[in-house]
């Protein structure tokens, strides 16, 4: 039933409409990677959050296991990746006219 | 829970691990995704949930009525009933303390002031929102273009579903319950798109909105009588740049996210600043706002014609101004924005009155047109200005400072210009901008674009401020 005030049907543009589609096995080894590798590169951010979790045993758990996680990546030189972006716009940012 | 974050990271790992474990059986999944949601919407105050399942459960009731009856003017009524109160707890909850402080001002003004006193009352994160779906519901149905009313637990989804909970797209009913109706399909998840919307939305917001926001935005509209003209002007298109990034990031990635859950949102935003006129503004901003008030308001005011009741010329002109003005009300209880909504109301009833064929404008010469979008957009600027601005005294404040060419650039700075720049020039992209990177990152097997997002994310984390302030349209 239509009531008396019902504007012309119109269906929304979808913005995935037409995308490529993918099984849910792949999707989910692309989650696993993608999580992985900001598990590598991102330690110290990984190392801040565990930071800020409220105080508890099981933050004191994460904390320290996100130390050991940084100072593995620091060693190795994974970790300069984030630093080294953060220092390049650090730089252009501080440009003056 | 903001969407860029450790937390909310985490969170969608496990909706998106246990949703898709569920995808066999139907009822299940949509009882875990409903608590999840619940669950992200607690994050915020868990108190409000009571008023989400409220608002649903209301709503489904009124559906249920509506679509039982047989009789036109029952149906009516009924419809009418649900709109009401879906109104009347938005009103009170966003807009009574506004009322409130108005009528003490008015009767202060008149010499009988009154001690008014103010209630508490505390804005619940996205209540418009839901607010919109609800009624979006109880319309729909009324209207048959939803032609089945939704169980209650797909009502209970549909307004609580998290990606769109806080700061939409708004989802029609009628688009959205028939997705959850149907069963996903494991083998159809669109993933290139959608990890590419998350990544541009993530950088919109991490890097180009902060940015804008910390550096000059915020500054300069605290104390704009401090700058001249130059950085005021750069601060208005800095704020248009930020508002834009700030929001098409949220639904870029509220649509990554469902997409990746298996659904379907709209548009929202389709290069707004590239905009010819301001009927072809608001058909590229907030898409789903501007729609949505287009069909459940300014087409139930009379639309174009002079309504129902006749065919008084000036009724376009006035459907539009009340539109306007409402949406200018929706963003909230301030004077700030019922002048940015008027503006937009004014100059759109000015464009139909003096452009009526609005397809004339597409074939003017390109020199018409360029002019017209360098137009189109400085207008929608000085908007903004309202919309910004902590209140109309600040507003006026930095218009007045339009007239202050002796003071040197202080704010601006190359990064600042760059970002704004770069922001603006974005909006003249090619249309299909998104197909060609999605056949870009194509070349590459998932996996090796998963390993790609990864790394960029944690680029874009880098680049970024420290902190992440909540996103312009949690507060609306």
């Amino acid at each position: 039933m239509t009531g008396p005030v019902a504007p012309p049907s119109r269906k929304p543009t979808e913005v995935v409409e037409g995308a490529r589609s993918f099984g849910l096995g792949s999707v989910v080894l692309a989650l696993l990677l993608a999580t992985g590798v900001m598990a590598v590169l991102g330690s110290g951010a990984l190392l801040d959050w565990a930071s800020a979790l409220p105080v508890g045993p099981i933050s004191d758990f994460c904390v320290d296991l996100a130390g050991r996680w940084h100072d593995f990546m620091t060693e190795i030189g994974v970790a300069r990746f984030a630093e080294g972006f953060r220092k390049l716009l650090q730089a252009f940012q501080a440009a003056r006219w | 829970m903001l969407f860029p974050t450790l937390d909310f990271g985490l969170f969608f790992l496990g909706v998106f691990g246990i949703s898709w474990g569920l995808s066999g059986r139907h009822s299940p999944r949509l009882l875990f995704l409903t608590a999840a949601s619940y669950g992200f919407y607690a994050f915020w105050d868990w108190r409000f949930c009571l008023l989400l399942f409220g608002s649903s459960l209301g709503n489904w009731l009124f559906g249920r009525a509506i679509h039982g009856s047989d009789d036109p003017r029952q149906r009516k009524r009924l419809v009418g009933w649900a709109v009401a109160l879906n109104l009347a707890v938005l009103g009170c909850f966003k807009y009574f303390n506004f009322f409130l402080g108005s009528l003490n001002q008015l009767l202060e003004s008149l010499g009988a002031a009154r001690d008014i006193p103010y209630l508490g009352i505390v804005l619940p994160v996205g209540i418009s929102f839901f607010t919109f779906h609800g009624i979006s519901y109880v319309v729909d149905l009324y209207r048959g273009t939803l032609r089945k009313p939704a169980t209650f637990l797909e009502m209970l989804l549909y307004i609580s579903f998290f990606p769109q909970l806080v700061a939409g797209p708004i989802v029609r009913a009628a688009h959205f319950l028939p997705q959850l109706s149907a069963p996903v399909d494991r083998r159809d998840i669109r993933a290139t798109l959608a990890l590419l919307l998350i990544l541009g939305g993530l950088f919109k917001k991490v890097v180009v909105a902060n940015y804008l926001a910390t550096l000059m935005v915020d500054k300069v509209f605290f104390d704009p009588g401090a700058y001249g003209a130059l950085d005021l002007l750069f601060a208005t298109y800095a704020y248009a740049v930020q508002i834009y990034c700030d929001f098409s990031a949220y639904t870029d990635i509220a649509i990554g996210i469902a997409a990746l859950l298996g659904y379907r949102f709209p548009q929202n935003f389709d290069q707004p600043y590239r905009a010819l006129g301001f009927r072809d503004f608001w058909q590229r901003w907030h898409i789903s706002l501007s729609s949505w008030l287009r069909d459940y308001l300014y087409i139930p005011l009379g639309g174009n014609g002079g309504g129902a009741g006749g065919g008084w010329a000036g009724a376009r002109y006035r459907n539009l101004a009340v539109t306007m003005l409402l949406g200018g009300l929706w963003h909230g209880a301030a004077w700030t924005f019922i002048i940015w909504g008027g503006i937009h109301g004014a100059l759109l009833a000015l464009e139909h009155g003096l452009l009526p064929e609005r397809d004339r404008m597409k074939r003017w010469p390109f020199w018409a047109k360029a002019l017209g979008v360098v137009a189109t957009f400085h207008l929608v600027c000085l908007a903004w200005i309202f919309f910004r601005a902590a209140d109309l005294g600040h507003a006026l404040e930095f218009l007045a400072g339009f007239g202050s060419l002796s003071r040197g650039v202080q704010a601006l700075t190359p990064f600042l210009f760059l970002l704004i720049a770069g922001g603006l020039a974005a909006q003249f992209l090619p249309k299909d901008r998104m197909a060609m990177l999605e056949r870009l990152a194509l070349r590459l097997p998932l996996p090796a674009q998963g390993a790609l997002v990864g790394a960029a994310i944690v680029a874009i984390d880098s680049l970024g401020p420290s902190g992440v302030a909540p996103f312009i349209y949690f507060q609306f």
